[in-house]
């Protein structure tokens, strides 16, 4: 054990990428989509279609090759565009899964048939992914996967359940983790399996979260036919392309989630001025804590953007990112509905939807438990505990 | 990491590391701390040949003309090592702010500058509290060697050097939490500085100082957690090492979680005073956030290692009340938890209601 690097390197932009962000800027003041809709479903739609304009504009995948329809150019860009897309009002990418998460992991894991395949039609949304990995044994302990992929020459029968899946019900593609080698037992005999959400086998039920949206479903596998080509990674690799496809929900992630909440902190704070509070010493204190914890989880956000650019990402360090970020989210929440009191804190609205909605982080993408776990083991080298 | 891919920096700061290591092992600390009096001359005197007077001061001053992130580095370790709370202050306040007057022509500066960098010259820093005005609190604590000849006080944008000889500005030692510091009371009385700065140059000096501090309490913070993981990995209870208890292992990572967004924190006020044109403004409030979390970091890194260690890790002998006290001193000599809290909030209230 010993002392780690310090100062570490942190996103620093060049000339260039402000350049970009003038121009990111410019056109989102001229297309700015306005609020979207209340109604969850017509809400999805107008971000498709926010979306395609986006990508008309080229201005999603800006990380991505040329070759794949993305504009060349590396993670500082694609942080600019971040930044400033969660500026706006329709603030994420409906296929955010698609461009941040699979499309990256089938870059690394995957073939160049694959890359064809599928990565142009993330980018306009055209095919929306989902993540089939969380089954009903298989929560936290992601390894318990039972869902089985009967291998019959070039094809692969999958039958099993997935549950949690985000998105599953606009998707059009699942990155879905599945058991390929029978008898094989927990992280071995895995593998990451690309299927149609089209085929007649997929059943997606809505599975509404506590605010009555529908975030996610449960899917059930019946026999749905999906190819061997289609294995991200090549067969029984699936757990490592799978911890890959993690690891790329915590960067990019983070900082656009980092600027929702200082958006939201940014409200508060209007808020406590008129109402004249604004000089009141504890209104400052918490509101100066939240402040200085989301510099902070901006900061860990640009380290570890830096260190994916130049390929050093250290295992697990992503984990500091995501426990940061679900304590911010949460206590932030807690103290707005606090300080703006009763009044707020009795009537639904974006307050309380968003103090409910908090829950959520230290759930989702590993719980807190397991981020606590993985920071244990991977970076500070403690021995299994559970 | 090799030793072959370390910058001079890195180099350096491993050395001196190492160095501090032998010279202030937990023995000598502790018999500083039990008499409240500060390490013998000799030992000091060790210290100074190590060169450190010079490391934030630049070339043309006779310094080592080190980088922000090398002197962030160092000030880590001297928080690691416990180094002194008067040496800390002697290298990276007094000598820089010596080299700072000297180079707007003060002849007082100048006089003391080369004795500075040398490590030849006593002197003391005082900070005054952030939301005040310019003027020194009177209720100011510094920490101070003996026969302390000099005093820099490092205002909101005022910089002000005064001579400790004749009545006037005095420090008064004091029974301080950090025992073996030299805490002291400062009193300005009627006494006029020798020289001053206002203007650009003052709150510059003023972060870099605050940003040693911060490095201090980080260096500190991050060496107990270290020490904990050692020992959660060999003391043995119920049969196994304490470790393998989830209880044990979530503390200690959620005190890596803090030392971590600490890390990032500092290594982007780095990043952030290197870019071309950084504004001054921008700087302070990320040292105010800083100053804010960065040493409550640390010692929620200590509490979790007297913690981890039981009741051998609240006893006087293992010595992590040395790291507690010092990250403690740290935190309210730059304005303490709360109130530092207030300061960003305030700040950022105020930006808000004026758009």
């Amino acid at each position: 054990v010993s002392a780690g690097p310090l100062p570490v390197p942190t996103l620093s932009f060049r000339p260039e990428d402000e350049q970009l962000r003038g121009r990111i800027r410019t056109w989102m003041a001229a297309n700015e989509p306005g609020p979207p809709p209340t109604e969850f479903g017509e809400r999805l739609r107008a971000l498709v279609e926010w979306q395609r304009r986006l990508h008309g504009a080229g201005f999603v995948g800006l990380s991505w090759p040329e070759r794949y329809g993305g504009a060349g150019l590396d993670l500082r860009a694609e942080a600019v565009f971040s930044e400033e897309l969660a500026a706006t009002s329709m603030p994420e990418l409906i296929n955010r899964i698609g461009v941040y998460m699979c499309g990256p992991t089938i870059m690394d894991f995957g073939d160049e048939g694959q890359a064809e395949r599928y990565l142009p039609a993330m980018l306009d949304a055209s095919e929306s992914w989902c993540q089939g990995f969380s089954e009903p044994e298989a929560g936290s302990d992601l390894a318990a996967i039972r869902a089985r992929g009967r291998v019959e020459g070039d094809r692969i029968v999958i039958n099993g359940q997935k549950v949690w899946t985000s998105r599953a019900h606009i998707a059009r593609r699942c990155a879905c983790l599945v058991r390929t080698e029978p008898a094989s037992e927990r992280h071995r005999g895995l593998s990451l399996v690309i299927i149609d959400m089209e085929d007649p086998g997929v059943q997606v039920v809505a599975l509404p979260q506590m605010l009555g949206e529908r975030h996610f479903n449960e899917v059930f596998l019946d026999d749905v036919e999906a190819r061997v080509d289609d294995v991200i990674g090549g067969l029984g690799n699936g757990w490592a392309a799978a911890m890959q496809m993690l690891s790329y929900e915590r960067g990019l992630f983070v900082l656009e989630r980092q600027i929702r909440l200082r958006r939201a902190l940014d409200d508060l704070a209007d808020a406590m001025i008129e109402r004249g509070l604004d000089a009141d010493p504890l209104t400052r204190r918490t509101i100066g804590g939240l402040y200085a914890d989301l510099e902070l989880l901006k900061a860990q956000g640009y380290r570890t953007l830096a260190a994916q650019a130049a390929g050093e990402l250290a295992p697990g360090s992503t984990s500091i990112d995501k426990l940061h970020l679900s304590r911010v989210e949460q206590r932030l929440f807690a103290a707005a509905v606090d300080l703006l009191g009763p009044e707020t804190a009795l009537t639904l609205n974006h307050w309380t939807h968003d103090l409910l909605e908090a829950r959520s982080v230290s759930i989702y993408g590993g719980s807190t438990e397991i981020q606590l776990n993985i920071i244990s083991r991977q970076l500070l080298g403690l021995g299994a505990s559970r | 990491m090799s030793a072959l891919a370390l910058t001079e920096g890195e180099e350096l700061a491993r050395s001196l590391d190492e160095s501090l290591a032998k010279i202030l092992d937990t023995e000598t600390l502790l018999a500083s701390a039990g008499s409240d009096e500060a390490l013998a001359a000799s030992t000091t005197a060790t210290i100074v040949e190590l060169g450190v007077h010079g490391v934030a001061v630049t070339e043309s001053a006779g310094g080592l003309g080190l980088n922000l992130g090398d002197r962030a580095r160092l000030a880590a370790v001297f928080g690691r090592r416990l180094v002194p709370a008067a040496l800390r202050d002697e290298c990276f306040g007094l000598a820089p702010a010596l080299a700072a007057l000297a180079a707007e022509g003060s002849e007082a500066a100048a006089e003391l500058l080369g004795r500075a960098v040398e490590g030849e010259l006593r002197g003391a820093v005082a900070l005054t509290p952030r939301p005040a005005p310019g003027t020194l609190d009177p209720t100011a604590i510094a920490a101070s060697a003996a026969n302390c000849e000099a005093l820099v006080v490092l205002g909101q944008d005022r910089l002000e050097l005064y001579g400790l000889e004749e009545g006037g500005a005095a420090l008064t030692p004091l029974a301080g939490l950090d025992p073996g510091q030299g805490l002291s009371r400062v009193s300005l009385g009627e006494a006029s500085p020798l020289a001053s700065i206002a203007g650009a140059a003052a709150p510059g000096l003023r972060r870099d100082y605050e940003l040693a501090l911060i490095c201090e309490a980080f260096g500190c913070g991050e060496r107990t957690l270290e020490v904990s993981v050692e020992y959660a990995g060999q003391r043995e209870q119920f049969g196994r090492p304490i470790a393998a208890f989830q209880a044990v292992a979530h503390l200690l990572a959620e005190i890596k979680l803090g030392i971590e967004t600490s890390r990032a924190g500092i290594g982007r006020f780095v990043d952030l005073a290197g870019e071309e044109g950084a504004s001054g403004t921008a700087l302070d409030g990320w040292a105010a956030t800083l100053a804010h979390t960065v040493p409550a970091a640390a010692r929620r890194a200590c509490e979790g290692a007297i913690q981890v260690h039981g009741g051998i890790g609240f006893s006087w002998e293992l010595g992590l009340h040395l790291s507690y006290r010092r990250i403690l001193a740290v935190q309210y000599l730059l304005g303490g938890d709360g109130p530092t809290a207030e300061l960003v909030g305030a700040e950022y209230l105020t930006k808000r209601s004026e758009r």
